[in-house]
């Protein structure tokens, strides 16, 4: 501390407020967990040595592993979808655009689950086999019966795919509106092509800002890909739940399965973070 | 003058119901410096984005040392160009913009070698070369790996006008190259300007500051509404304007100044 200069001002301490209130409904929210937590214990609503030994059990982990392929998939495949109808949503055509805007609706405006059953339900009736052929020719490069593609796995994929799609699209829309177009006429003038200016400019800046809810939407869709116990895909939920159908361990399961959630939402996180860094807003 | 860099011939442009530019018609002849002055809102971005066809134009025609820019003469009518031929036409027509539109999310050197390498398909070391030499001219080979948004905005611009230099350009447009900056800032971007002129770029300036058109520009074309009021040379446009408007318009930058 300094000697006071200025005899009428001599130099003291300076004192800030302390905000009691906080402190005080920390203590209270400490309280509250703490009950909760007790109250778990002393009813013991789990068998520990149990939870322990499902939480390594192979269903488990393949259930585990099957759920981080399923989410991870369907996020990069509804990036790419999503792209393609921002892109449609921003041409400037007014039909590309109202087609990009009516998906959007529809699959963001129904349920997930809904779209999931469709896809593995409804699919196979209305087209009772799957072909790909060469048009106006007799060449038949592969031909199978609808029930035997759509299987639980490809019908989850599709349906989280293309819900989370619309999602994204959005996303991926604000994402390149917010590229200044100042950058868009320098690229142009540079002799750049429409295709260049989007490679090269307009989509790395847009990946950036896109980047946060991105990362968002992937660690959802990792929790999202349990939908797919509804139509029989051997996911984490799906393995916990028949597990604690034959032996009533019901909260040692439900636990397994969300202790596994957490490890790969900290894997997704991480994952964010670490893009986040290697690409830092400039 | 039929051997004019820039000809600009009877050119309307309209944004709705707006008219942007009437019956516009200039020449420019190479190595020749012109600058651009006139109120805002009187047409000269829009003139600049429109030689370049950044800008569609509704009628008339645009030429760069002969050629038709984005579009083609089918006799009775113009079928403009693809987006490939546009791009094409655009490589030798640089173009400096007022809030610098560096692309952010590359480096200074990065900003500079991307035109020649990924539009005129240069190689890596050429193209490094080259944007090295550019940024040494203008004074800013050290900030080479620094991105944009560490620079000052003097600096910026004039990354930004080594980055149109790489290309090798034909002509230059310069729009408002000066107005997003500090006043203390504009000395550095106009003395590079200046030394453009000296090497003989043929390059149209659209600015608001009197001391590029006074000191080192060839002719001034002052435009209001959408028109030429007034194409003079320099010297003659500031000792002896002949219109009113002009008058006008010199008078409020003289008061300004005072």
């Amino acid at each position: 501390m300094s000697e006071a200069t200025t005899p009428e001002f001599p130099t003291v301490r300076v004192v800030h407020r302390s905000d009691w209130g906080a402190w005080l409904l920390s203590l209270v929210c400490i309280a509250l967990v703490a009950t909760i937590i007790l109250a778990g214990i002393r009813a013991e609503i789990m068998d520990v040595g149990l939870f322990l030994g499902y939480m390594v059990s192979p269903q488990i982990l393949i259930g585990a592993w099957n759920a981080l392929m399923l989410g991870t998939l369907a996020t990069l495949a509804a990036m790419v979808v999503g792209l393609i109808f921002a892109l449609m949503r921003v041409s400037g055509n007014p039909i590309l655009a109202s087609i990009s805007a009516t998906y959007v609706y529809f699959f963001r405006g129904t349920p997930m689950l809904i779209q999931l059953m469709f896809w593995f339900n409804a699919v196979p009736i209305m087209f009772d086999q799957i072909v790909i052929a060469i048009p106006f020719t007799d060449m038949v490069l592969f031909q199978s019966p609808t029930t035997r593609v759509i299987t639980p796995f490809v019908a989850a994929l599709a349906g989280l795919s293309l819900a989370e799609g619309a999602y994204m699209s959005e996303i991926i829309r604000a994402g390149l509106q917010a590229v200044d177009t100042g950058q868009r006429s320098a690229a142009r003038a540079l002799g750049m092509t429409n295709r260049q200016v989007l490679n090269r400019v307009v989509v790395p800046q847009a990946a950036r800002i896109i980047l946060p809810a991105a990362g968002n939407q992937y660690i959802m869709m990792l929790k999202s890909s349990s939908l797919a116990s509804a139509i029989g895909y051997l996911e984490l939920l799906r393995v916990a739940t028949d597990i604690y159908s034959s032996n009533f361990r019901v909260v040692e399961l439900l636990a397994v399965a969300a202790f596994w959630y957490l490890v790969m939402t900290a894997f997704a996180t991480a994952l964010q973070t670490g893009l986040e860094k290697a690409f830092p807003h400039r | 003058m039929s051997n004019s860099a820039i000809r600009v011939v009877d050119v309307d442009k309209s944004y709705g119901p707006l008219l942007v530019l009437k019956k516009l018609r200039l020449e420019v002849a190479p190595g020749e410096v012109v600058a651009l002055l006139g109120p805002s809102g009187s047409g000269k971005s829009t003139l600049l984005r429109c030689i370049n066809h950044l800008e569609t134009i509704d009628a008339g025609r645009i030429l760069i040392n002969g050629s038709l820019i984005g579009y083609e003469d089918k006799g009775d009518h113009l079928l403009q160009l693809s987006d490939r031929q546009i791009s094409a036409q655009r490589r030798s027509i640089g173009m400096v913009f007022q809030s610098f539109n560096l692309f952010r999310h590359m480096t200074v050197l990065r900003n500079v070698m991307t035109g020649p390498m990924d539009v005129l398909g240069h190689s890596r070391e050429q193209a490094r070369t080259r944007a090295m030499e550019l940024l040494a001219s203008v004074g800013l080979a050290e900030k080479a790996d620094f991105y944009p948004s560490q620079l000052s905005g003097g600096q910026q611009q004039r990354v930004a006008i080594a980055r149109t230099l790489a290309m090798d350009p034909k002509v230059l447009l310069l729009d408002e190259p000066t107005s997003a900056l500090d006043p203390e800032l504009t000395g550095e971007v106009i003395a590079t300007i200046r030394k453009l002129a000296n090497e003989g770029y043929t390059m149209m300036i659209a600015t608001h500051e009197m001391s590029i058109a006074s000191e080192f520009c060839d002719r001034v074309i002052f435009m209001v509404d959408g028109e030429i009021v007034e194409d003079s040379p320099a010297q003659a446009f500031f000792n002896n304007p002949r219109h009113e408007r002009t008058r006008q318009f010199l008078a409020r930058y003289e008061t300004n100044r005072q």
